[in-house]
């Protein structure tokens, strides 16, 4: 179970405002998957909209293995000009 | 409307062409003459990205009509090196980073050339106001002013008697 | 590879060579946008909306289509249907329907300048008169302009499938606020209170252009059998492709985008606008199809940077502390949705340890140009308000502002504000440069005045792919995918020169198309000399390891018996340590020793690292006119590692003069009727040579460990510190607290005149 904390405005966006999130998943690519069954439409922002932290780290390889104690953060991405 | 023939010289060579009356010079060397180095910025003299020298003035071509040209000179930035030997300013540009997109350095380059040809001396104030009709984004203008003055010193040098 | 310490042990990097473009682009020969021309290419014109909101009934292009010499006609009907669908433009992301709409209006034109048709001719002229003879049946709408008007319940309603995004709970009806974001830490009620001065004020800045003096202008060939042509000037060819693959439903790799040299982008040519009419007109046509905005059309019809409505209330204790922030802020977000609101909640506070803070961002649409990226896209603007908050404080507390602002600044190992920890950043060193510096020790000249603002930038990494390849006389060829934008050729030959061993003149940089090199990301972001650099480096020095191997061959040795020094292979092996073979003797052997050298290397690399500043800026005020001259101006940066000097030097001179306008003239004026009335740059005043003084920098250099020669991104954080900067040293100079940009003669000269 990875903790998954999740930052505004994805909190209110896809997840009904919840913040904090426990998802059964062995990589990004599934962490992604399990909360777009859980909130759809979560998946298609992901790929354009969401960086990723893992236990503190920000990644963009989707497949950095999760375990048990991981924590993750969703973070609005940020564009540059 | 009918075209208007114009003979004229650009860097020194004859030219001849025909052009709508309301063409500005610009457009005429853009894309009359293939002459591209001039740009347009904005069409209406605010940006000087099209300077050009006019019988030893500098104007902005897209101010002037094609069709005035006809029996008279220009100078491009095309005819700002000589063959692949390259104009001080020029140099001086290249040496000190005086360009970054390098969209407005044609103007730039003709208009300061035009200063140093009349005033070999100039200091910083002059060569600011003689180029504030050029407008840059990129740079802040600081490293164009002191390629200007850096080449100012190199020309007085190379003109100096021996 | 970690960054080395010790830069003196660089051949090339830090040096300053002349950039490898630069004889074409000094002497007007490079291609630029405008310059391109193909051959039986037509000329397109577009037609615009006059009204600022209005839905369209029906466009009747019959006559225009009949006027000899116009050879294809289009408008909004002629784009395919598509599925909402957010999409990656450029840095940021839209929903792909909004890109298209901004492309062509269908329903409703939503600004003054909005395209409603377009006409290719065999003359810009026959295109011209074409469209004169178009008839749009308009129904005019009110229309509205300014945030908070656009905020009110009776407020025209620019879409009425937008609803906003990130409020509580999810709304079910349409409105003008596209995106709400807000950061909660601590009790700030409560830090506020208990604080020993609390300053409160409302602070406004004005969306701004991007200024680049080349206007868009592409050519596109969009033939019978799919495949197409487009050439343009962008920051990211792959951009272009893709956006407009998506907009007209078509393959990507049936679109050839070729990227001409670009005159200039700040964030503005990181998207499409005319690429997909001008393709739709080819198609009609069967022939090329050139489209050029004129410069009233780039202000009327292309997006600048939001405008800011910044309520900020900041909290100190009696020692400087900052304890407490309550900041809320509206983004004048033009006519479609994308600039996302989150960037200006990171960069408001980013750069400070507050403990206690509530924070909100709204992205508001009204009928202006959509808003697009700038340099720092969202932080300038809530920057301003927070570094002029803090010089009030500074002013109250009887604090020194370096101080302070030293005080507060967070190290490395801080929380972000989004995200997490700091890594390797340097705003202290900047600040203690600041004070160090000879400009700061400066006695004031009378009747000038002296302001500071801080700032950052989150840079990025992002995808990108770059080769290198020896040639038979062994020179190498180093190819991307990201344009030049500002001397980055140059950046890119030096470290590949450097990794590779080899003189700088020995290497050259070619930046491909859409199809002849895999994926990269826009030149933007502050990404490129990081991302593509890394690449670059990485193709190098798995060239090194083939030239290795090669040599091993040719030796007879084992490959890790070879070392490569100075360009040369050296033999390890008992017996045979003589033996050396240059770079050209391996290479013009390379088809009997396994083939062609080169290297290809793709990657999406993290560690990218922010850029902290701080600008210096003295002014004085003409009691008499009101008018504010920069008299004096330093900006320091931390950039991780410079490459060039003199290409990251002018990162820090072109922002802060960006920055400069920003805060002392530019502003878009317009009519009653919603009409912009200073659509060019006599009226839209950016600084021009006179107006400034020499901008003196300095490079805090503190390497990034996740970059081989330790870069960080440069070119958008020197846009950040700016407008605080200027407001300080204005609001010093007359002793008025100045909140509203831009700072023009007639306001400077009312509250001054107010205060005396």
């Amino acid at each position: 179970m990875a903790q998954v904390s999740i930052l505004s405005p994805l909190s209110s966006e896809f997840f009904g405002g919840e913040d904090s999130i426990e998802i059964d998943a062995c990589s990004l690519f599934e962490l992604v998957s399990a909360l777009d069954r859980r909130n759809p439409g979560f998946a298609d922002a992901a790929d354009v909209r969401v960086a990723f932290a893992v236990d503190d780290v920000l990644t963009t390889d989707w497949a950095t293995p999760l375990s048990r104690d991981s924590n993750v953060m969703l973070v609005p991405r940020v564009g540059g000009g | 409307m009918s075209k208007l023939l114009v003979s004229t010289t650009v860097n020194g060579d004859s030219y001849d062409f025909a052009c709508d009356p309301s063409e500005s010079l610009l457009d005429a060397l853009r894309m009359r003459l293939s002459l591209t180095g001039s740009k347009e910025g904005c069409g209406s003299g605010d940006c000087g990205a099209c300077t050009v020298v006019l019988d030893g003035e500098i104007v902005c071509s897209c101010l002037v009509l094609a069709a005035e040209v006809d029996g008279r000179q220009i100078a491009t930035i095309e005819g700002v090196a000589e063959g692949s030997q390259l104009h001080p300013i020029q140099q001086k540009f290249l040496e000190l980073g005086a360009l970054q997109c390098g969209f407005c350095t044609p103007g730039f380059i003709v208009a300061a050339k035009a200063l140093l040809d009349h005033n070999p001396s100039p200091d910083e104030t002059e060569v600011r106001y003689w180029l504030a009709g050029n407008l840059c984004r990129c740079t802040g203008y600081d490293k164009i002013v002191r390629a200007v003055m850096d080449a100012a010193a190199e020309l007085r040098q190379e003109r100096a008697p021996a | 590879m970690n960054a080395p310490q010790d830069k003196h042990a660089f051949r090339v990097v830090g040096t300053r060579p002349v950039r490898p473009d630069g004889v074409e682009k000094v002497t007007g020969k490079a291609i630029y946008g405008p310059d391109f021309v193909a051959p039986g290419m037509l000329h397109a014109a577009i037609l615009r909306s006059p009204h600022p909101h209005a839905r369209i009934q029906g466009i009747d292009t019959r006559k225009a289509a009949a006027l000899p010499g116009v050879k294809a006609v289009v408008t909004g009907a002629d784009f395919p249907s598509l599925q909402s669908v957010v999409v990656a433009a450029g840095e940021s992301s839209s929903d792909i329907i909004h890109l298209s709409r901004n492309c062509m209006a269908l329903e409703k034109a939503l600004y003054e300048g909005h395209a409603v048709a377009a006409v290719a001719a065999t003359t810009l002229q026959i295109a011209e008169e074409a469209l004169g003879l178009i008839d749009v049946d308009y129904a005019v709408l009110p229309h509205v302009l300014d945030p908070e008007d656009a905020m009110r319940a009776d407020a025209p309603l620019l879409h009425d499938d937008v609803f906003t995004k990130g409020a509580e709970p999810k709304p079910d009806t349409p409105s003008n606020v596209a995106m709400y974001v807000t950061l909660n830490r601590g009790d700030v009620g409560a830090a506020l209170e208990n604080a020993a001065v609390v300053v409160s004020g409302r602070y406004t800045c004005q969306p701004v252009h991007q200024g680049y003096i080349e206007p868009h202008v592409c050519v596109a060939s969009w033939n019978a059998d799919d495949q197409a042509q487009i050439w343009v000037s962008s920051q990211g060819a792959f951009s272009v492709r893709s956006l407009t693959a998506s907009i007209l439903t078509m393959s990507q790799a049936d679109i050839r985008v070729t990227p001409l040299e670009i005159g200039g982008g700040f964030g503005g040519k990181t998207g499409v606008y005319l690429e997909p009419v001008a393709m739709l007109l080819s198609r009609k046509a069967g022939r090329p199809v050139r489209i050029a905005m004129s410069r009233s059309e780039v202000f009327r019809a292309t997006g600048p940077a939001p405008g800011a409505i910044v309520d900020i209330k900041l909290g100190a204790a009696a020692d400087g502390t900052l304890v407490g922030a309550e900041i809320d802020f509206k983004y004048n977000a033009g006519a479609y949705p994308g600039n996302s609101a989150h960037s200006g909640i990171v960069c408001s506070i980013g750069h400070y340890r507050v403990e206690n803070a509530r924070i909100s961002g709204m992205e508001v649409l009204c009928n202006r140009p959509a808003s697009k990226a700038y340099r720092a896209p969202g932080a300038p603007q809530v920057a301003f308000a927070v570094e002029s908050a803090l010089d009030e404080i500074a002013l109250k507390l009887g604090i020194d502002p370096l101080d302070l602002r030293l005080k507060n600044a967070v190290k490395p190992g801080d929380p972000q504000p989004m995200g997490p920890a700091y890594g390797e950043i340097g705003y202290i060193e900047c600040l203690e440069a600041a004070k160090a510096h000879p400009h700061w020790k400066a006695p004031l000249p009378a009747g000038h005045a002296r302001g500071i603002g801080g700032g950052f930038w989150g840079n990025y990494g992002g995808p990108s792919t770059a080769v290198v390849s020896i040639t038979e006389d062994g020179s190498a060829l180093v190819t991307t995918g990201s344009p030049d934008i500002g001397g980055s050729r140059a950046a890119m030959a030096m470290m590949a020169a450097e990794s590779l061993q080899l003189p700088y003149e020995r290497v050259r940089v070619t930046i491909a198309d859409t199809s002849s090199i895999g994926y990269s990301m826009v030149t933007g972001g502050s990404r490129t000399t990081f991302a593509t650099g890394k690449a670059v480096v990485d193709a190098a020095v798995a060239v090194i390891g083939t030239l290795k191997e090669r040599a091993a061959r040719m030796w007879n040795v084992e490959a890790g018996q070879v070392e490569w020094r100075d360009g040369e292979a050296i033999c390890l092996a008992d017996g045979k340590t003589d033996q050396r073979l240059k770079i050209g003797q391996i290479a013009a052997k390379a088809a009997f020793s396994g083939g062609p050298i080169s290297a290809e290397v793709a990657i999406n690399p993290g560690g990218y690292l922010p850029g902290f500043g701080v600008h210096i800026c003295d002014v004085e005020v003409d009691a008499e006119t009101g008018q504010t001259f920069v008299r004096r101006y330093t900006a320091i940066q931390d950039v991780g590692r410079a490459i060039h000097p003199d290409y990251v030097e002018g990162q820090l001179q072109g922002g802060a003069a960006q920055g400069i306008g920003w805060a002392l003239n530019e502003a878009y004026v317009y009519d009653a009727a919603g009409l912009l009335d200073n659509a060019g740059f006599l009226d839209y005043r950016m600084p021009v040579c006179s107006d400034l003084p020499m901008i003196d920098t300095v490079l805090v250099e503190k390497p990034n460990p996740a970059h081989p020669y330790g870069v960080k991104g440069v070119g958008e954080t020197p846009i950040v510190p700016p407008l605080a900067a200027v407001g300080n040293a204005v609001s010093r100079a007359i002793g008025v607290r100045m909140h509203d940009l831009p700072l023009t003669p007639d306001q400077v000269y009312r509250a001054a005149r107010r205060k005396g």
